[in-house]
Parts: C-alpha cells; sequence; structure tokens
C-alpha cells in the first residue's frame, strides 16, 4: 500500500503548530515542490501533534488530539492520500508513537503510510516521478540532523535530497541533539543545560563555517539561530529555490 | 562435550572445599587492532591474512532478545532450579534469598564476623542497589573497580568521539577471552569483604560469570576472606551458553559507556589494596545473595520490558545529559534515571528530553522514551501536572492566542518587563529567544492558495 501511494501522487500535510503558527515559509515551500511535481496536495483538519502536550502532562488532552488527528489523517489514507510532515519531531509522533499510544488499527494505518516530505520526495525520486531540472545553488551547507528524524529510523533523506541540487557543497553533517526539545529548552528550570548541550552544536557550526544552516526541526532552528546569530532554513527551502518556484 | 569457549574450571579454590563453584572471567579482547592489521596485510597481497567476517548488530540484537525473554517467561523455574543446583552441587556455597535490600544487608551484616572493610565491583546490583545501605550500616565501602585506572585525563571526551551503534563495526569487539576459570587458591587472603554483582549466572548448573575490563573481580576473588556474590534476579539464565552470550553481549554494547567512564580519580577514591589490610587466617566463604529488590514487580505490568535489559549501559553513550549527571548517588543512566523515578527514589521524570537515542543504542530495543512517558502519564495521572506544565501543555492554544495579534504580540515579547512576568507565570526564561507570531498561518495561506 504504501509504494503504491507513492506514486499515486497525492499527499495530506500534516503540518504541525511550528510549521503552522511560526514558520509557514516551510509548509509553503513543501506545497510549491510538490506541486511542480505534479502531486495533489490536500490539508486536512488537523491539531497540535500532542507530543508537546503529553511531554508536559497533559495527558487528556493530547489523546483527544491523537485521535482527532488520526481520525482526520485516516480518513486522507483511506481516500489514497500519503501523509507528509515537514516537522521531524510531529513526524516521529505520527509514525512512531501514535500507534503505540492508541494501539488502533487506524494509527498503524497512517503510521505505515506516513513521510516526512524529505524521505517522499526521495521515494519519488526512486521510481523516477520527481523533477530534477534543477538550477544550480552555488552555495555550502551546514546540516544539522534532528534526533526526531534519526528517531524515524529512514536515513539521511533530507541530505540525499539536498544532494540532488546541483552546487550544493555540504560542509558538515551534525548528528548530536540541540538541546531544545519543544519547550524544555524555554524552561527557566532547563534552560542552562539546554544551552550546555547546544554548545557543541555551536562549535561545530563554528569550525565548519557555511553559506546556509540547514535543519528540519523548529527547535533546532531556535536554538541555532539564538546561538549562533545565523538563520537556519528547513531544507524543502532550498529545494523550492532551485525549482525557482 | 565442552562447549566451544570454555576451559575446564581448575579443581583449586576456596579452602577446603571439595568442589568450587565455577566462576568465569571474560574479558573482551583488543582484536580490532589486530583485525586491521589483518585487512592490511590482505590488501597488500598476503592472502594468507585472516580476517574476521563482521558480526551483524541485527543478529546478535535478535539473539541477546531471544535469551533474555526466555529467562524472563521462565523465570520462576530458573530461580528454584538454580537454589536446587547450587544446594546440591556446591553445599558450601551459603544461598540466600532476599527480597529486597534490607534483607540483604541484614545478611551481610550478619555474616560479616567483624570485617569492616567491603569491596564491590561496578555492577548496578552493588554501586547502585547495595552501596548507600551498606554505607548506612556503617561499613567502608571502596568501588575497587574505579581504582584500576590511573588516567591522567580523560581520553574519551565526549560521546561525540564515539561511533553510534548503527555506525560500528562488531568485528572490533566482539570476540572475548576467559581471563580465569573459577577461583585461584587463597594464598594472600586479607581481612575485608568482597560483594561482587555477577552479570550472568546459569539456572542449569550454576556458572557464574563476570565481565571484566580490568582486574577488580580477579582480585577480589583471590583476596577477600568473604566473597558474596550478588545476583540480581534479571541475571538468571537458562544455560552456560546463555550465560555466556549475556556476558559477552555486557562486554560488546558496554564497550563506549566503559570507555566514557575512564578518567582521573576523584580525591576521595581509597583503594583497598593501599590499606594494607592484614591478612586472614579463617577459612574462606563463599556466598550468594538472589536479589529480587522490584524485579519480580517489573513483570505484572507496563514495564516488564525493564527485566530484559543487560545492564551494559548502552543507552547512556549518545544521552546529551549524562554529562550534568556525574554527582548523582547512583550511576547514571537513562535506564537507572527511570528506575530511580519509578522506585520512588527520586522526584523527576523531566529532564529527559526524549532525543530517542538511547533507544537507537539499546541492543534489546528497549523502548525507554515511550516508558520515560507512561511513567509520566502514570505519575501525572496521580498527581496532576505541575504549575507551569498547566500552560504550557496547551501549545496551540498558546500560538492561537498570539497569532491574531502577531505584530503586537511580537513587540511585547520583546520587552523584558513583559518577559519578567512571563516567566513568573510560565515558567519560560526570559533569556529564551521565542519565535515570531506570523498573521497569516500556514493553513491561512493553504486555503487562500488551494
Amino acid at each position: 500500500m504504501p509504494e503504491n501511494l507513492i506514486g499515486d501522487k497525492k499527499v495530506a500535510i500534516y503540518t504541525g503548530c511550528f510549521n503552522n503558527y511560526y514558520y509557514p515559509e516551510a509548509g509553503q515551500a513543501a506545497v510549491k515542490v510538490l506541486r511542480k511535481n505534479r502531486v495533489q496536495v490536500i490539508v486536512p483538519d488537523q491539531v497540535c501533534c500532542g507530543l508537546p502536550m503529553i511531554a508536559k502532562g497533559n495527558t487528556k488532552g493530547a489523546y483527544k488530539n491523537l485521535e482527532y488527528n488520526v481520525n482526520m489523517l485516516g480518513q486522507a489514507v483511506a481516500d489514497g492520500y500519503a501523509v507528509i510532515t515537514t516537522c521531524s519531531s510531529c513526524g516521529l509522533m505520527i509514525k512512531r508513537n501514535y500507534p503505540l499510544l492508541l494501539h488502533s488499527e487506524q494509527s498503524s494505518l497512517v503510521a505505515e503510510n506516513h513521510y516526512h516530505i524529505t524521505e517522499y520526495l526521495m521515494k519519488l525520486n526512486e521510481i523516477g516521478q520527481l523533477d530534477t531540472n534543477l538550477q544550480s545553488i552555488s552555495q555550502t551547507v551546514f546540516y544539522h540532523t534532528p534526533c526526531h528524524l534519526t528517531a524515524q529510523q529512514t536515513g539521511d533523506v533530507s541530505v540525499e535530497m539536498l544532494k540532488l541540487v546541483p552546487g550544493i557543497t555540504i560542509n558538515q553533517i551534525g548528528r548530536e541533539c540541540c538541546g531544545m526539545a519543544g519547550a524544555y529548552g524555554y524552561e527557566k528550570a532547563n534552560y542552562t543545560l539546554s544551552r550546555e548541550i547546544a554548545g557543541k552544536l555551536y562549535s561545530e557550526i563554528e569550525e565548519n563555517p557555511a553559506d546556509r544552516i540547514v535543519t528540519d526541526c523548529g527547535g533546532c532552528k531556535l536554538q541555532i539561530e539564538s546561538g549562533t546569530g545565523q538563520k537556519a532554513v528547513h531544507p524543502i527551502i532550498l529545494l523550492k529555490e532551485s525549482y525557482g518556484v | 562435550m565442552p562447549q566451544p569457549g570454555y576451559r575446564t574450571p581448575p579443581t583449586n579454590g576456596l579452602k577446603g572445599m571439595d568442589k568450587d563453584l565455577p566462576i568465569l572471567i571474560l574479558e573482551p579482547e583488543l582484536t580490532e587492532k589486530r583485525d586491521s592489521s589483518a585487512r592490511k596485510l590482505l590488501e597488500g597481497g598476503q592472502k594468507t591474512a585472516h580476517t574476521p567476517e563482521t558480526v551483524s548488530i541485527d543478529d546478535t540484537k535478535r539473539q541477546i532478545r531471544t535469551v533474555r525473554e526466555y529467562a524472563r517467561n521462565n523465570l520462576d523455574l530458573f530461580v528454584a532450579k538454580l537454589k536446587t543446583n547450587l544446594k546440591q552441587k556446591y553445599p558450601h556455597v551459603k544461598v540466600k534469598s532476599a527480597r529486597d535490600n534490607t534483607e540483604a544487608i541484614e545478611y551481610i551484616s550478619g555474616i560479616s564476623d567483624g570485617l569492616n572493610f567491603v569491596s564491590i565491583n561496578n555492577s548496578g546490583i552493588v554501586a547502585q542497589e547495595l552501596r548507600p545501605e551498606l554505607t548506612a550500616a556503617g561499613f567502608t565501602v571502596v568501588n575497587s573497580y574505579l581504582n584500576e585506572f590511573d588516567a591522567r585525563e580523560r581520553s574519551i571526551l565526549d560521546y561525540w568521539d564515539l561511533p553510534r551503534l548503527s555506525d560500528r563495526n562488531l568485528v572490533g569487539t566482539f570476540k572475548v577471552s576467559i581471563k580465569t576459570a573459577g577461583l585461584d587458591p587463597a594464598r594472600d587472603t586479607k581481612k575485608y569483604l568482597a560483594v561482587l554483582g555477577v552479570n550472568a549466572i546459569s539456572a542449569e548448573d550454576g556458572t557464574v560469570f563476570f565481565l571484566e575490563h580490568f582486574s577488580n573481580i580477579h582480585n577480589d576473588l583471590r583476596q577477600a576472606e568473604k566473597v558474596i556474590l550478588a545476583v540480581g534476579l534479571d541475571k538468571i539464565v537458562r544455560d552456560r551458553q546463555d550465560a555466556t552470550f549475556q556476558t559477552k553481549c555486557m562486554g560488546i554494547f558496554g564497550m563506549e559507556s566503559a570507555l566514557l567512564g575512564i578518567g582521573p580519580k576523584s580525591g576521595e577514591t581509597l583503594s583497598l589494596y593501599e590499606l594494607g589490610l592484614p591478612p586472614s587466617d579463617r577459612t574462606r566463604e563463599l556466598h550468594v545473595i538472589i536479589l529480587d529488590n522490584g524485579r519480580s514487580n517489573l513483570l505484572q505490568g507496563k514495564y516488564e520490558d525493564l527485566f530484559l535489559c543487560i545492564g551494559c549501559r548502552a543507552c547512556n553513550q549518545h544521552c546529551p545529559i549524562q554529562h550534568s549527571f556525574t554527582n548523582v548517588d547512583y550511576i547514571w543512566t537513562p535506564r537507572n534515571y527511570l528506575n530511580q523515578f519509578l522506585y520512588g527514589r527520586s522526584h523527576s521524570i523531566d529532564v529527559c528530553l526524549h532525543c530517542e537515542a538511547c533507544r537507537l543504542e539499546c541492543p534489546l530495543d528497549i523502548d525507554l522514551p515511550h516508558l520515560m512517558w507512561q511513567l509520566k502519564m502514570d505519575y501525572v495521572y496521580k498527581r496532576g501536572p505541575s504549575f507551569y506544565h498547566r500552560i504550557l501543555g496547551r501549545p496551540e492554544l498558546l500560538a492561537r492566542l498570539g497569532t491574531p495579534f502577531a505584530p503586537l504580540a511580537n513587540r511585547l515579547m520583546g520587552n523584558g518587563l513583559i518577559r519578567g512576568f512571563m516567566e513568573i507565570i510560565t515558567g519560560i526564561d526570559r533569556k529564551s529567544t521565542l519565535p515570531k507570531f506570523h498573521y497569516q498561518t500556514f493553513r491561512k495561506w493553504f486555503r487562500q492558495n488551494a
């Protein structure tokens, strides 16, 4: 079924809170890239994925959200749409935790048909359905891998996607935790520890200067930007730029 | 027929005993250097060089999971078998079943016979569970493992310097050799107790297995007047083969954790060997304490996977917060952190970042992040969330409140006074950089561009 859904070129985007309220550019870029590849895009009605709610003890609220999302996304999957996320944490929640927490057939169905945006694009590429008519971007990139993308165990999908863009040189692939973990790094109780963890990443960025810092996670983006003063962008933004859409 | 990888245990051992309880020490072999030399020779055209085949991580993980699940599912049978075997085959070994730490310490105090110094190894069962109560009972406890290395500086500075499980070449660490088999003759016994947590014990014949990186266990088995083997229920496995494999896995998957722990000694480290303890002229004794201490309770509920843990501490290897917990009175690992909370010895379960590195590193695929959440949910169900978390647990509500007034809300978020007030109400640190609200959200944009 998943392979068929890839070939069908129909996707339902789950944006998550960060990319909806604070970083809409990532979702917009995803839509433009997908449309450029003649993929039909819908955005089903949705609420917060529940991850920050469980992390902060709002179990009741989280379960309500989980059920709501699984119902909406389950409907989309049943209609032949693959579920796409641009946020690696929402993605991990859908792919791994929804079935673990809900134990329902529908949550497993949604999980099995979920793809991180770059994972989906690379799968399109595998079947020769990705438009590779890309303009060159002569830039160096520092790519930071979010923990929650690593935890999805789908490989270096975003790095692979970036490699498709002519002219891009990946200077360094960062793999360690940035210490932000959603609202964890904001909290007074964790702020110092969070920045301490990020210290290594900051040094790594300093030691490997690049034109662009790229990461898939909103939390990592904020932590990088506040510690280095440099802007961090979602990898899909670079692909959008390369398509010139 | 002897199983591969074993030497027949020697007959010498504790004074006056007819037959020794076989105690085998496995030691990780430094094969990596040898293997790379072999590869170089091979590449240089010398075809006779032997290059070992790479061991598959997935196969090893599957095998150890099978061993552990079998042990878990047959626990009662194996405990009974072990007790019977020890009693019948090794009558000189005194066996005690202890329900909890208190019973174990009472037993140790009862047999201590005036001995005041206790040497322990670095296993969780003694270094973490028994140590505090041994100290409280008046013993001077020395973790002899920590005296074994005298590094001037930490050579592995950070977990960043170590490979992740998926990046590792298992050939380098899979081979182990048996350093000793049985106990050495008691020529220079000293007046102290050794309490040693075992890595595995075979229910079928009572063979005890230790993994040793240095020589502390070997020394204690040779020198201590009384040797007490602490056997957690989770260390009892079917037979020698399973016990060997479990101990090997400790070596394979725990190698990096051992390396991470090697650094300069703290000033407080006391060495039993430097104390010049007087020689003992009494008959040596061997005791086995089979300790439950909450382990059997794990089998009753949602946390039963924790029983599968082999204690290799691989979960610690890529844990981003490990450095911040060097001063806790237990050996920091994500698993131990969870345990502390589970058994009511700690009140916090909130320092975990949920990065999931522990799950990815665990050779048993124990889902620690999920279990942490489970614990958190159980705790909140009973006690309710903290005041701050009541607010932060509604992230979308906060976002929805700010979005319609995005320019104003963003300006206010930059105001120090407002942030100070916000810090008091929400617990959000005033120094943290908050994301900017956007008047046009993605979903609004999509509706307009559908």
